[in-house]
């Protein structure tokens, strides 16, 4: 098996990006606890060739990176030249389960990204962190204006997984959208069900100290 | 009525065995080399089915399958998604408003058979 993982980290250096893409491929299926598989993936990370990128985040993912290493070679991937690197990045860091909290902030800037489904990727992310994720509640409740509905209805479910219902900036916000005669019948059915639940939720998030649970 | 399969494939062999394969059975077919040529295509062609593969330069088949989903025109007609990586399951592994999953991945190399099976499941 060393011999052959050898091989397909010469074969990441290969002219051909077909080539390189399947030598990166095949590293994630053979390439557990093998610090030569590893260390090669993430310099292919800089691949000229999108999805050859592509391929060695798709096996780092694979081969379960941990977080710091997450931080340190998957957060930059969040500003690839290509779309779906970036949407990758976004679903290797939801791996991490509670883990992911760390890239939080990296998160909320990528609620900027200027592809839709990029930024509906996020907020859905962010919604699965979920209270550790509070910190972004701002910059989702800017994304409920977002011009693409898919990204406004992601926001909306982020933040109802996180909010509470002391957390009045949102509610008001989420009845405001309810009583728009604007707001397309999705949002305001959406965010019938997102006040809901908050109501129901029994959590008060670390941002509301004060209030007795 | 002979049922209409858009292929969107950046690979000409593909391309053209599947273009082969479709036309022998029956089927009214056009190709695609890239997601926004597809795009252009489908409104002029109006399948009844896509076969759509995923790495492909310009839009990918990630962007075009999103993009059909959030089209009132196009969003209900049926995908087979065709790919060498199949790890490209995870774009689609949580149903979302915009994108629910693709109906069928086929990974490559396939079986014209299975193929065929299963693009018969969505039209007859």
């Amino acid at each position: 098996m060393e011999k052959a993982i050898v091989q397909l980290v010469c074969d990441l250096e290969a002219k051909d990006p077909h080539i390189r893409f399947a030598a990166a491929r095949t590293l994630g299926e053979c390439g557990e606890n093998n610090a030569h598989a590893y260390n090669a993936l993430i310099e292919t990370l800089k691949d000229t060739v999108w999805f050859v990128r592509l391929a060695a985040l798709q096996s780092l993912k694979e081969l379960k990176l941990d977080t710091p290493a997450i931080l340190q070679y998957i957060v930059p991937m969040l500003h690839d030249t290509h779309e779906d690197v970036r949407e990758y990045a976004v679903l290797t860091i939801n791996d991490q389960g509670p883990e992911a909290t760390v890239a939080v902030p990296f998160l909320i800037e990528a609620l900027s990204d200027p592809v839709w489904y990029v930024r509906e990727r996020v907020a859905w992310v962010l919604g699965q962190i979920g209270t550790n994720a509070q910190e972004a509640r701002s910059s989702l409740m800017r994304c409920l204006t977002d011009d693409e509905i898919a990204v406004r209805l992601a926001s909306l479910e982020a933040l109802g997984s996180m909010c509470c219902k002391y957390d009045t900036e949102v509610l008001t916000t989420l009845n405001a959208i309810i009583s728009n005669d604007d707001q397309p019948s999705p949002m305001k059915e959406k965010v019938k069900t997102v006040l809901t639940r908050i109501k129901k939720a029994d959590k008060t998030p670390n941002s509301f100290p004060l209030i007795e649970k | 009525m002979t049922k209409k399969i858009l292929i969107i494939d950046d690979e000409e062999d593909v391309r053209t065995y599947l273009n082969s394969l479709l036309t022998n059975n029956g089927y009214h077919t056009k190709v695609a080399d890239n997601g926004e040529d597809g795009f252009r295509k489908l409104t002029e062609f109006f399948p009844d089915l896509i076969i759509l593969d995923i790495i492909m330069p310009n839009q990918s088949g990630v962007g075009f399958y999103r993009k059909l989903k959030k089209s009132e025109v196009h969003k209900d007609i049926p995908v087979i998604i065709l790919s060498a990586v199949t790890q490209y399951k995870d774009f689609f592994a949580h149903d979302h408003q915009s994108a629910p999953r693709p109906q069928e991945f086929l990974e490559k190399p396939f079986s014209p058979q299975e193929l065929l099976k299963k693009i018969a499941t969505y039209i007859k």
